[in-house]
């Protein structure tokens, strides 16, 4: 919705004269309304849901406590589409067309802890064993159907065309047993240990259970004798703690270790196909995990800092296996081999985390707090199944690929050709590594091979050094591509200023990134709509392109005969502006200029004023007249201003919602910006 | 209950649930297998299962090639006229949409072929031996026709023979891309398997699938692609080519099917009684499954053609080159034009045609209503004025791959048609194409009068004229004429290209690609008065002179290598081995691979 509000020609406006939504066809070709398209089609979801919580505590014995705890969750939710017949323009629906789904799932948990603690002078001790286990059903049902006598009526029992139906259940199950214990000396000295054993039902019979251990220090340094109460007086709290722990992820959904069948009928018959290929062998990813972490509270809490570093490699990572085309696993998904899921790499995370949280101000009416995070995190792919240089991809809109994960290198780098400008002439197009569509036989024609205004791309790779280090050969190729930015941040950050002055309240937040870049999907389109292809008059352009490589003819003197003209004599045409990095509009571009590139990749460092809230609290002594404990007013304003050099509508991208891996990260693919929301409200307390 | 009493009691329930939970088996709470759907493990199990396990490679796993196979490449051999764009120009990158799709595509079948057999020769149910035979044959024959079409439209490729395996074995970043000549050679040990496996017994009236002549119709076809794979015809190819397309013409109980227009109707008995289809998509609508549908009508249709708003084919159409070939032209006016044979209205619609089968509920479909009668849509759909106004300016549309609207579909069939969704199969290698192939091999080996005898064969069923005498230009011309817009075209000039590549090059050179300037305009005063009212032919005179050819399209450069398409790139970041610079590698095929583990295990 939002790329066809982007390609949509500006001159066409969302209603006509008489109020109904416009449309202008051109040459026979719409672009379909964007407001219509969003408000003509019904998409319904209602959702009910009933959870819950009960626990029993007793103590049966001294310094025994039993807990159990009972907990569930019981929901259900009716997905209705009705899509209605349109005419507009050339986008037309002569059929109407109603679905209606209906899931139901059913989870329940169940938690038992048995702990005994107790306290010896200066030692206590707490040690418990525990057991948990919880089950999720579900089961859905689909119905669609079309051709309904009218729109007025949105009724699937109305219907008249061929029904359609689907639906399916099933369900999932955990079971795991743990025990903690700690001990605390003189509140000086923490120590914990903790293990656990998980079973999941989302691994095949011999690797359902994995066990996990974790142990933590703590050493609270100012509860020592040394530390005297003047320097306590400075610094009131402070905390060393040390952990090494390991924790373990099954969330790779349930059949991996099956191969499971998917109903694939053809005029035949009925049919099913095999929907991917199974992994008896799969088990849990698990993650190791150390950090150092120091807590600090200065000046009788006024000032409180808290840093923490970790370093946690995630082993035997839950993924599908990556495997080249020629496999069969890529192309539409009901008709690919699905590739195996498993545990095929190690990913380490590197960082470190600092909150400040401070009481500046507190002078009679008036205070001020102020909170500020901010984290960096590096990480790194450690290895991967398959061959040296396995890597895992990351897809576009369908199967591009946009960014490449290597072996040693950070996650999610784009991926794709580094551009140096566009060849001014013949001369710099014979005197640059060949392009692809170099003609062998130096016959150029503008439509079908290199030419000038095309993008010269940087030659990197192809040949190999006496070392194996890749060196340029001479020609443009798919060996050239390479990582043209990452999407992850040097740093992010968070900050939180309260101020209060009598009986008003204005809290500030404001959240960055820095050092990310984005990958502007929007400019590049589906290849044949994008924002900058120049390559269609139905489809609006972004403002960049006015700085498109402009030809110019060189000797105007120059005689052709007749049916020839200069355009097409690439020994007498150059451009006019050599500088830019935009190139020369063409349909055939031959020249491929509209591939991944560094020219798509922008900078999406941002500061944003994400929230601001102004409150106001009613005097306590006007509202016991009226029986009220509190009312309060405030005017709320979320996404009011962003600071950024992206182009794109909103800088804050975020994962891809179309790449169904999750190997995606920071590709701006027409998702929904950030609404800016202004809000006003009351909050009264009885 | 006393305080003390009630304590004990939660006690005793609470130890009790405690133990029932740890002890009842945490081996069976967590043992879920799927539920709702079969797994390998019990499908497979009889020989209903075993023979509708193979259904499904009729359709959903070809889905992503459609659009490459019906106008990509209908579109480089000079079939379709496509504005400025990089098929039309012979300069299809490995990065293209449609490409892609269509190398996704091949490789699916092969992986799902692959896993098929694998699994029936996997399973312990009771199906019996021939059924599972048929199956597995069936699935080698399709494998056959991916790695044919592999090898035709990209040259070198891998060789993945058994997907599991090479799982297993972890080499799937290490495959080499393999000489097309052994490629060949392993398409003809993998259909020479599927012959082992395939039934022979002709059963009339029935042929709705792969059967031992279907699969021998595809080995004449690849003996006579490959005989010229070295760049000189080899006469021993060329003789097999013939032989087994005169074995399946002579004995495989399949005939022509009388009426040319009923080979790419809805009703599949118009062509399944005779037999004329040897390997065919079997699209199906309403399971409300994607890739399982037909959506080419979408692709190459007129907006509007169907209610459903999904069709968008007004921008590319049969080329004016294609309607030289029939001897037709879309600027003489329709009322004069005369056609050679039944073919032409088949394969190519233009102004003045009229189609019985399509919008029955409207008493047929009339092209020259359609684009300029505000009152003529099918039911549906109101008038708005704006609907045609422009239509492909080569002057012409698709008519093969059409099905009409939602009731000529549900009439035909008792099925509801759908948005990009329609039961309409798809033949890729029809009897008359094992004609010509005999023909072919015939004329190359020097025998022109039984060349003669199956050309005339082919051109008696259209109702064409017989042709006195036969050279190899003929067959090459009648291939075209037969076969236009089926996704054969291009692959013509590829077998040709293999041993004659400057007759290739200079054929398309002389090609006429581009379009009409001013079609729509003489075309639209011709039907419509001045007062904007539909009033049928005649309403102003014809003026031919404001129609004027724009050669703008037609190919000034081709080269030969232009014969290859490029193959994806994407997968060199997976693999290095098979990018566009490295060499590939020759492989004793038979040597390296067999179906023993097939043929001999049962």
């Amino acid at each position: 919705m939002i790329f066809y509000s982007l390609t949509s020609l500006p001159d066409i406006p969302v209603f006509d004269i008489d109020g109904n939504y416009s449309t202008v066809v051109r040459e026979g070709y719409t672009t379909k309304n964007p407001v219509a398209l969003a408000m003509y089609n019904e998409n319904l979801l209602q959702r009910r849901k009933l959870a819950g919580n009960v626990y029993a505590e007793l103590t049966p014995i001294k310094h025994i406590v039993f807990r159990s705890e009972v907990g569930f969750d019981v929901s259900d939710s009716q997905a209705d589409t009705y899509k209605p017949k349109i005419s507009l323009g050339t986008f037309q629906q002569g059929s109407n067309q109603i679905s209606q789904q209906r899931n139901n799932s059913v989870y329940w948990s169940l938690k038992n802890y048995l702990t005994y603690s107790n306290t010896f002078g200066k030692h206590s001790v707490t040690a418990m064993v525990g057991q948990e286990c919880w089950e999720s059903s579900w089961n859905y049902m689909r119905v669609a159907n079309s051709d309904l006598p009218s729109d007025e009526i949105h009724s699937i029992g109305l219907a008249t065309g061929t029904p359609k139906t689907g639906g399916g259940f099933g369900s999932s199950a955990m079971a795991s047993f743990f025990t903690r214990e700690t001990y605390n000396y003189d509140n000086r000295y923490i120590g914990t240990y903790t293990f656990r054993y998980d079973g999941s039902s989302n691994f095949g019979p011999d690797n359902r259970w994995a066990g996990f251990h974790s142990f933590a220090l703590a050493w609270r340094f100012t509860n020592e004798a040394f530390f005297s109460a003047n320097a306590k007086e400075v610094l009131n709290d402070g905390k060393l703690r040390v952990g090494w722990g390991q924790t373990g992820n099954a969330n790779i959904g349930s059949g991996a270790w099956e191969s499971g069948m998917s109903k694939m009928p053809s005029a035949l018959g009925d049919s099913q196909r095999p929907a991917n290929i199974s992994n008896t062998g799969i088990h849990w990813e698990k993650q190791q995990q150390t950090n150092v972490g120091l807590d600090l509270s200065f000046l009788q809490n006024r000032l409180n800092l808290t840093v923490d570093l970790y370093w946690k490699i995630s082993s035997d990572m839950l993924m599908s296996m990556t495997l080249p085309s020629y496999m069969g696993t890529q192309g539409n998904g009901s008709s690919a081999l699905a590739a195996p899921k498993g545990n095929y790499g190690t990913i380490e995370n590197k960082g470190i985390e600092i909150t400040i949280d401070a009481h500046p101000v507190e002078v009679g009416d008036f205070a001020w707090d102020s909170n500020f995070q901010i984290s960096f995190n590096k990480n790194k792919l450690l290895a991967l199944d398959g061959s040296a240089n396995a890597n895992l991809p990351g897809y576009g809109q369908w199967n591009d690929i946009v960014s490449v994960t290597e072996i040693g290198q950070p996650l999610y780098n784009f991926y794709g050709y580094k551009v140096i400008g566009v060849y001014k002439d013949f001369d710099d197009i014979m005197n640059s590594p060949k392009a692809e569509k170099y003609p062998e036989d130096g016959v150029f024609n503008r439509d079908t091979t290199v030419w000038p205004g095309d993008l010269k791309f940087a030659d990197i790779a192809g040949a190999f050094d006496e070392n194996g280090n890749p060196i340029p050969d001479g020609k443009i190729n798919e060996l050239d591509r390479t990582n043209i930015g990452s999407p992850l941040p040097l740093f992010t950050f968070g900050w939180t200023n309260t101020f209060r002055w009598k009986n008003f309240d204005l809290s500030i937040f404001l959240n960055g990134s820095y050092g990310n870049k984005i990958l502007n999907y929007n400019l590049m389109g589906q290849g044949w709509n994008g924002l900058v292809h120049m390559n269609s008059v139905w489809y609006n352009q972004h403002a960049s392109i006015a700085d498109r490589a402009r030809l110019e003819i060189i000797d105007a003197a120059k005689q052709y005969p007749a049916g020839e003209t200069w355009q097409y004599d690439v020994t007498n045409v150059r451009v006019s502006n050599a500088d830019t990095k935009t190139p020369r509009p063409t349909i055939s571009d031959p020249n491929d200029n509209d591939r991944i590139s560094d020219r798509y990749v922008e900078d999406g460092s941002y500061l944003r004023v994400k929230n601001i809230t102004l409150g106001y609290t009613l005097p306590k002594l006007a509202l016991q007249k009226i029986k009220m404990e509190n009312v309060r007013l405030y005017l709320n304003v979320q996404n009011l201003y962003t600071l950024t050099k992206y182009q794109g509508y909103d800088p804050e991208v975020g994962a891809s919602t179309q790449d169904s891996s999750g190997l995606t990260f920071g590709v701006d693919n027409g998702r929904y910006p950030s609404p800016m929301t202004c809000s006003l409200g009351v909050n009264v307390t009885f | 209950m006393e305080d003390s009493k009630m304590k004990k009691f939660i006690k005793y329930i609470v130890t009790a649930m405690v133990l029932v939970l740890v002890c009842a088996s945490c081996e069976k709470f967590l043992d879920r297998p799927a539920e709702d759907s079969y797994t390998t493990a019990n499908y497979y199990q009889n020989d209903t299962q075993v023979e509708q396990s193979v259904n499904y490679l009729y359709n959903s796993p070809w889905y992503d090639i459609i659009r490459f196979y019906i106008y990509g490449s209908e579109t480089m051999c000079g079939n379709v006229f496509q504005d400025n764009n990089a098929y039309a120009t012979l300069t299809v990158n490995g990065t293209d949409a449609d490409l892609k799709n269509m190398s996704y595509s091949l490789w699916a079948v092969n992986a799902q072929c692959n896993t098929v057999i694998n699994n029936i020769l996997n399973s312990t149910g009771t199906a019996s031996q021939a059924v599972k035979d048929k199956a597995m044959g069936e699935a080698l024959a399709w494998k056959a026709m991916a790695y044919f079409l592999l090898v035709r439209t990209f040259g070198d490729v891998p060789i993945i023979h058994n997907n599991t395996e090479v799982i297993k074995e972890a080499t799937y970043n290490q495959q080499y891309k393999i000489l097309k000549t052994d490629v060949y050679e392993y398409i003809i040990m993998t259909l020479e398997a599927a012959m082992e496996l395939l039934p022979k017994d002709p059963n009339i009236g029935k042929y709705n699938r792969i059967d031992y002549y279907a699969a021998e119709g595809l080995l004449a076809k690849v003996y006579l692609t490959k005989a010229g794979v070295s760049g000189s015809l080899d006469r021993g190819d060329l003789e097999k080519a013939r032989d087994y397309a005169l074995d399946v013409i002579k004995n495989s109980g399949r005939s022509l099917t009388p009426n040319y227009s009923d080979i790419f109707r809805l009703q599949p008995s118009l062509f399944q009684q005779t037999g004329e289809n040897l390997f065919s998509w079997q699209w199906v609508s309403g399971s409300g499954i994607w890739t399982a549908q037909n959506s080419i009508q979408s692709d190459v249709g007129p907006l509007g053609i169907d209610e459903y708003g999904a069709t968008w084919g007004d921008w590319k159409g049969p080329s004016i080159d294609l309607q030289d070939a029939f001897g037709v032209s879309a600027d003489i006016e329709p009322a004069l034009r005369v056609d050679r044979d039944d073919r032409r209205v088949a394969t190519i619609m233009m102004f003045g045609d009229f189609y019985p089968q399509y919008w029955q509920d409207k008493g047929g479909f009339d092209m020259y209503r359609f684009y300029f009668d505000d009152t003529y849509y099918p039911s549906g759909l109101e008038a708005n004025g704006s609907n045609h106004q422009w239509c492909c300016q080569s002057g012409a549309l698709y008519a093969k791959h059409l099905y009409g609207c939602g009731s000529d579909h549900s009439a035909a069939l008792g099925v509801s048609a759908d948005r990009m969704c329609y039961q309409l199969p798809t033949h890729i290698l029809r009897l008359a194409d094992i004609y010509l192939i005999y023909a072919e091999a015939c004329v190359l080996t020097g025998d022109d009068s039984s060349a003669l005898e199956y050309v005339n064969l082919v051109r008696a069923r259209a109702h064409a004229a017989p042709l006195k005498s036969c050279t190899f230009e003929d067959v090459w011309k009648e291939r075209r004429l037969e076969l236009a817009l089926e996704g054969d075209r291009w692959y013509d000039f590829v077998r040709r290209s293999y041993y004659d590549v400057d007759a290739c090059i200079a054929e398309l050179k002389a090609q006429r690609r581009s379009y009409w300037d001013g079609i729509t305009d003489v075309c639209k005063n011709y039907v419509v008065a001045d007062n904007g009212e539909y009033v049928g032919p005649g309403a102003h005179s014809w003026d031919s002179s404001s129609i004027i050819y724009n050669p703008k399209n037609d190919l000034a450069d081709v080269k030969a290598s232009m014969f290859t398409v490029p193959f994806p790139t994407e997968d060199v970041v997976m693999n290095p081995n098979v990018g566009s610079d490295v060499e590939a590698i020759h492989l004793d095929v038979r040597e390296t691979f067999n179906y023993d583990y097939i043929l001999l295990n049962r």
